[in-house]
């Protein structure tokens, strides 16, 4: 089985770019904006694989420094942790930079200024 | 005046705890004098840039509808209206301070010792009951061996504690040589409505940071303490001491039980909606190596702060709770027959916390 090396690296800096989009600005539109984009990139990636493997593309689009041939079983488990990968990738720029508007991640003891939106009154307790 | 009805001063009064204790006092039947800097002058003292910054609230004053006289501890010639042509107080609660870890010490020594030496001579002239002072828990240092009680010595480890300690140290020589009728209050960090520096920052901080982090100290001996009181059972204890002349010439440290920081955190994160929570047991010299890199990162954000004239997130000192074991007895207020609304700070930050969440504060 054909899978891309560069793959897994990919999702995980996608998976940061969108989640600091999403905490600084898609989440004020939709909270459920997260799950489509997890959904689109690991679809995506896993489209890639298998347009490589059934012949309709010669090797994987995202596999540009080269791809390998791997055990169908090992390959499987691999294209399936995608999703995994692009979360991993996320939860790493939430803690550093937040997971709303309000929040400044890890980053904010380390600032001078205070670069989160103010907090919402809240009558849950 | 109506006769019988019992008469306090009560300084800091547009600050936090004054507030709450002119709140209680009313509430309990006395007449109330209220005296606190201009809010113009205060500006001159604190540094109000940000968030996180000691408050000024006036508006508790109109709210309250106390006399109020300004007046500035550190020129004692404007702390005479408040005693010329009056009654004595029954008691007198010194709250006033500069509690700013950001303070410079030449200025912390001006406000905190000679303004409470101009306060405490003029409570020894016009013949004043009582004096409840407000020291802090800081001017101990750190524990080394179990709970410190009121006996241990001082070992203030910041500039705001070092002034506190030297502030008791006036008051104390003028109780023995002037009959000064003191009373000395040692709050642990303090929190409760209104309040916006000191705990709060704890809070604010988690809600800003969005992810928690809770340690495990190995050996377990070596878990750090959280210690700390909530507003309301500090003005009560106040008013305890002030209705008990036992109390006089004593010293008391007032807080809730001490728990421990992991409790603490795993408490706050809950109570704070925090879902992201990352747990780490750590070996205590390993905590120790990155907490002091952790403080020498503080100190230069601190010195850079300092540079620009804004206030950091977190000062300095208040870093210290990183390293330090911070474990205090309130075991002598209780023993005397004073009982904790908020025995478990857990109760009295849920509490603070709801207040502060229907604020928009967290």
């Amino acid at each position: 089985m054909k899978v891309g090396l560069l793959d897994v690296p990919f999702l995980i800096v996608i998976g940061g770019i969108c989640a600091y989009l999403y905490a600084k600005h898609l989440i004020k539109r939709n909270k459920d904006w997260y799950v489509f984009l997890i959904l689109f990139f690991t679809v995506i990636f896993w489209l890639d694989i298998i347009l490589s493997n059934s012949g309709v593309i010669p090797k994987p689009w995202f596999g540009i420094l080269g791809s390998v041939n791997i055990h169908p079983l090992i390959g499987t488990f691999y294209v399936l942790s995608y999703p995994l990968w692009f979360s991993w990738g996320a939860e790493r720029v939430f803690q550093i930079f937040g997971r709303s508007p309000e929040e400044e991640g890890v980053l904010w003891p380390f600032t001078l200024k205070e670069r989160g939106e103010p907090f919402k009154p809240s009558w849950k307790s | 005046m109506e006769r019988g009805r019992k008469r306090a001063l009560v300084t800091g009064a547009c600050g936090f705890t004054g507030g709450h204790m002119m709140e209680l006092l009313i509430k309990e039947g006395w007449e109330v004098v209220a005296t606190d800097l201009k809010r113009e002058e205060h500006k001159q003292y604190y540094c109000e840039e940000g968030t996180l910054h000691p408050a000024y609230y006036e508006d508790i004053i109109e709210k309250l509808k106390v006399e109020f006289i300004p007046a500035d501890l550190t020129k004692k010639e404007t702390l005479v209206p408040l005693f010329e042509g009056k009654p004595p107080y029954d008691a007198i609660f010194h709250i006033a301070s500069l509690y700013d870890y950001f303070a410079q010490w030449d200025v912390l020594y001006k406000v905190n010792v000679i303004g409470t030496k101009n306060l405490a001579e003029l409570a020894i002239e016009y013949k004043a009951r009582r004096f409840i002072h407000w020291s802090t828990e800081g001017v101990y240092g750190e524990a080394k061996d179990g709970p410190i009680d009121e006996d241990h010595p001082f070992n203030p480890p910041n500039n705001y504690s070092k002034s506190k300690a030297e502030q008791e140290r006036v008051l104390w020589t003028l109780h023995r040589e002037k009959g000064l009728p003191l009373t000395v209050l040692r709050p642990a960090p303090i929190y409760g409505p209104r309040h916006r520096y000191g705990v709060y920052h704890i809070l604010y901080g988690i809600r800003r940071i969005g992810t928690g982090v809770v340690i495990s100290w190995y050996p377990k001996k070596k878990t750090l303490m959280f210690p700390s009181v909530h507003v309301t059972d500090l003005v009560r204890a106040a008013l305890f001491c002030a209705e008990h002349d036992e109390t006089i010439g004593k010293a008391y440290n007032v807080l809730s039980e001490c728990i421990t920081q992991t409790e603490l955190l795993e408490f706050l994160y809950d109570a704070l909606g925090i879902k992201k929570v990352v747990r780490i047991p750590v070996y205590w010299p390993v905590y120790k190596f990155f907490s002091k890199i952790a403080m020498r990162i503080i100190t230069a954000l601190d010195r850079r702060a300092r540079k620009k004239g804004v206030r950091p997130k977190v000062d300095v000192p208040m870093a210290g709770y990183l390293t330090h074991q911070y474990w205090f007895s309130n075991k002598r207020l209780k023993d005397l027959g004073f009982k904790y609304i908020y025995e478990d700070p857990r109760k009295g930050l849920w509490d603070y916390i709801t207040w502060c969440k229907e604020r928009g504060w967290l």
